[in-house]
């Protein structure tokens, strides 16, 4: 088992390699230049220019490159074009409010999801079951940014219950933390929820046609717990699957709602690095990315082992 | 077997639940300490050496924890600063400043006319204004501790002015150290003189600036005018938020979580116009004016038959709109240098000033035009802008021009327009932009309507001997009266030229909560003066 997890984290340098050199050239092939960002509306192209020579952006692509992958395997990832601050600095300053909303979201979705989706699977072909599935879609379908709006003009405009934007820590107390992300978590948890209860429902229906779940009913189990007990931990692995993915596909919506509600995560660091084409925070971003999915995976991978003891590693 | 699930949940012990929660997390409102006032400015900062970048927020920064030399008041008259006195020779070629008594920088020592000369000098190596007043400089040296000798070689009625200039580059002063770096190379370490100290380890890029009030700061005894007179910091801190989003930032404004938005949404403005805890104010009044810029250098705009059509297709008011401007703000313009401004003219443009597509194809099939492609530039990310683009494509194709808008963000245009290749090799055709009317005010400072042939003009690349050769004649245009004569002049031959085609003009506002007091027209989003008051 240890063994295995060390050669998969051993793997993520070859995929992290593979992805900086992508990243890379795609960056500097891609049009935009932060010379003529940084020198403003009216500059002449002498001052572009002067600009560009200072940034070392005049010189040789494959020199910046090789400069670039030696101060990587330092533990270097540069300092950004127009603050001055280290990327890792950066980086580990919006760490916090990117997983902390995530994590709520992920817990809200959780809570939400897999209960609609074994309610949906029970009731199946009931108006219940209908309107689960109906509402899932609805919410899968609406732009997070839509139901960021909705929210916030009902809870923080019109019914000033919650603040409209920002992020506290949860050091600062859990009222002023939960009062903040709430409602980007809720935003992004609706789309998130609904994926995952289609996919609990599903996997639910193929578990309760089986043998061992009628075995249990006619055993005189009460519904709850055959629901529960027996059906649900045998559609656990699709649905751990689908919360691993949706982990993944979750930190492209915290862009979006952090954007919306003004959180100051690693989403609007990224967005924000992407519009100036501030290069050493869009790489550095990217390769932390690519190794929280490498990490991401080997957990689902890992979490498989315990709800199914068939499976080894 | 019954289909009910129960939870053992009661809708009572579900709604205390709801209830307890409510209490437990509302109640956002303002922090409890009153002298902090939180600003959303129009974007966010990025660097902090206003002489590294022509980035009007950094302007804005400077404004905070910089001083200048003259700052211009409300009339847009140069008043001086830090300097306390000044002797002009009777030949107006020998100039003496003296530096006010006090003045301290946020480390403790004291501001000498060593600094001032150093920073003017740096910024005269990037700015147009400040690169002439050097071309017409024989010496500029410090004498003592607090006083500086400017000696010219020939008359340069805008000293002053340069001194003064607000739109970027301002020629703020910093310590001598930090002038003595080169421009190009960005300086991080901020030590100011102004009546803010910025708060560096508290800086998170993309989320918050933090500025303290400089306790040592002494202001000049005259009251506050403009950005001249008095820089009296009554609040404690100041933060700048950073809210991308226009929406949210307008719903925290309303919601009491921020005391002052700068630039706000314009389509919204009559929204937060009928809100009683705000008002709104024309924080620049003659604020920013709209221009189509074309590329000289390619067909059809190499030619201006062309480049006449284009403006016969401009309805200016059609454009604004376009651009969520309300109409109680827009105020169409045919000045190039500006309406508000002390040079403002009209003339030449009377055959401007209303749309005709008719003559406009005539004037395209007199300058050549076959229907080949013409490439405009079109931001998506900037809505002001991209907007108005897509108008003004519609408005070409109605007399029959082919063209192609192509949408990209910011980043990409600023980038794609230095291509002066043809539209078939990534070249361009025209974009659109927007510059600060104050800027426009002297044609000097004016970079849209340079028209040198020289390789450092701003893409677009107008090439005019007669245009270029008025522009020059305001370096030694003493009288106001000389000033006006050469801008009626100007106006009527860059209606000819067309460096670029004005679209209007809004001002520049600012939305914030009644609890302020003292906010100004001041012309950019300055924080001193301002107090909140109790509730």
């Amino acid at each position: 088992m240890f063994g295995y997890v060390v050669t998969r984290i051993l793997s993520a340098v070859p995929v992290m390699a593979v992805v900086a050199t992508i990243v890379f050239l795609l960056l500097h092939l891609t049009p935009g230049d932060p010379a003529t960002i940084i020198a403003g509306e009216q500059a002449t192209a002498a001052e572009i220019e002067r600009i560009r020579t200072s940034l070392g952006l005049d010189r040789p692509l494959l020199q910046q490159f090789v400069g670039w992958l030696l101060r990587i395997l330092s533990g270097d990832l540069g300092t950004s074009i127009y603050s001055g601050k280290p990327v890792t600095e950066l980086i580990l300053q919006r760490l916090e409010p990117t997983v902390s909303l995530a994590l709520l979201t992920l817990s809200i979705a959780i809570v939400i999801a897999v209960p609609t989706g074994v309610i949906a699977a029970w009731k199946e072909g009931t108006w219940v079951d209908w309107t689960l599935m109906f509402l899932a879609i609805v919410f899968f379908s609406m732009p997070i940014f839509i139901t960021g709006y909705i929210l916030i003009y009902n809870f923080s405009v019109q019914w000033r219950m919650l603040p409209v934007q920002g992020y506290r820590s949860l050091s600062d107390g859990i009222g002023p933390f939960l009062s903040h992300m709430i409602l980007p978590a809720i935003s992004l948890g609706l789309v998130y929820a609904s994926l995952l209860a289609r996919m609990s429902r599903s996997a639910m229906l193929e578990v309760l046609h089986q043998d061992y779940i009628r075995t249990a009913r006619a055993k005189g189990l009460g519904t709850s717990k055959v629901l529960f007990l027996h059906a649900l931990k045998n559609a656990a692995v699709p649905i751990i699957t689908t919360i691993g993915i949706g982990l993944i596909l979750l930190i492209s919506g915290v862009v979006v709602v952090e954007s919306v509600f003004a959180i100051p995560g690693i989403g609007r660091l990224t967005v924000d690095a992407i519009l100036r084409r501030d290069y050493p925070i869009i790489q550095g971003v990217i390769l932390f990315f690519s190794f929280v999915y490498v990490i991401i995976n080997l957990l689902i991978d890992l979490t498989y082992r315990l709800v199914d003891p068939r499976i080894k590693y | 077997m019954s289909k009910r699930l129960d939870f053992g949940f009661s809708r009572r012990a579900i709604a205390a639940a709801t209830i307890g929660i409510g209490l437990g997390i509302a109640g956002p409102g303002l922090a409890a300490d009153e002298t902090t006032l939180k600003a959303v400015m129009f974007t966010d900062l990025a660097i902090t050496d206003p002489t590294f970048t022509a980035s009007t927020i950094t302007s804005n920064f400077g404004f905070m924890v910089y001083d200048t030399l003259f700052a211009l008041d409300s009339k847009g008259e140069p008043k001086p600063q830090m300097v306390d006195k000044f002797e002009k020779s009777a030949d107006g070629l020998t100039w003496t400043f003296t530096l006010r008594d006090g003045l301290k920088w946020h480390d403790g020592t004291p501001v000498t006319a060593d600094d001032a000369v150093a920073s003017i000098k740096r910024w005269a190596k990037v700015d147009s204004l400040g690169k002439a007043l050097m071309g017409a400089t024989t010496s500029f040296e410090p004498v003592d501790q607090k006083t500086f000798k400017l000696v010219l070689s020939k008359p340069f009625p805008l000293v002053l002015e340069a001194f003064a200039k607000t739109s970027a580059y301002t020629p703020f002063i910093y310590q001598k150290s930090f002038a003595e770096t080169a421009p190009s190379q960005a300086k991080t370490k901020v030590v100011g003189s102004g009546p803010f100290i910025f708060l560096d380890e508290e800086w998170r890029p993309g989320n918050k600036v933090v500025f303290r009030k400089n306790p040592n700061y002494v202001p000049r005894s005259d009251p506050q005018d403009g950005l001249a007179g008095a820089k009296v910091p009554k609040v404690d801190k100041v933060e700048w938020i950073t809210i991308s989003d226009p929406n949210t930032a307008i719903a925290a404004l309303q919601n009491g979580e921020i005391h002052y938005l700068d630039n706000p949404l314009m389509d919204l403005v009559p929204m937060l116009e009928k809100d009683p805890d705000l008002k709104v104010l024309r924080i620049d009044p003659m604020g920013q004016s709209g221009m189509i810029r074309p590329n000289h250098m390619q067909k059809p705009f190499s030619d201006p038959k062309a480049r006449l059509g284009l403006a016969k297709l401009v309805d200016q008011a059609m454009l604004g709109a376009a651009g969520g401007v309300p109409q109680n703000y827009f105020t169409a313009c045919y000045s190039f240098l500006g309406c508000g401004t002390p040079l403002s003219t009209e003339r030449g443009a009377d055959g401007f000033k209303k749309q005709n597509v008719a003559e406009a194809k005539e004037l395209f099939a007199s300058a050549g035009y076959k229907g080949e492609k013409i490439v405009v530039l079109q931001p998506t990310d900037v809505p002001v802008l991209s907007n108005p683009t897509e108008a003004l494509v519609q408005a070409m194709r109605s007399a029959g021009l082919n063209v192609e808008a192509q949408a990209m963000d910011w980043g990409t245009l600023t980038s794609r327009r230095t291509n002066k290749g043809p539209v078939g090799e990534g070249g361009w055709s025209l974009f659109l932009t927007t510059g600060f009317t104050s800027g426009f005010g002297s044609p000097l400072t004016h970079t849209y309507l340079q028209s040198s042939c020289e390789v450092g003009t701003a893409a677009g690349w107008p090439c005019d001997k007669e245009l270029q050769g008025i522009i020059d004649q305001f370096q030694t245009a003493a009288t106001r009266d000389e000033q006006k004569q050469l801008a009626d002049k100007l106006n009527e031959v860059a209606y000819k030229v067309l460096p670029y085609v004005p679209y209007g003009q809004m001002p520049v506002l600012a939305a914030y909560r009644n609890e302020l007091k003292g906010v100004q027209a001041s012309g950019i989003g300055v924080f001193y003066g301002i107090s909140i008051a109790k509730e």
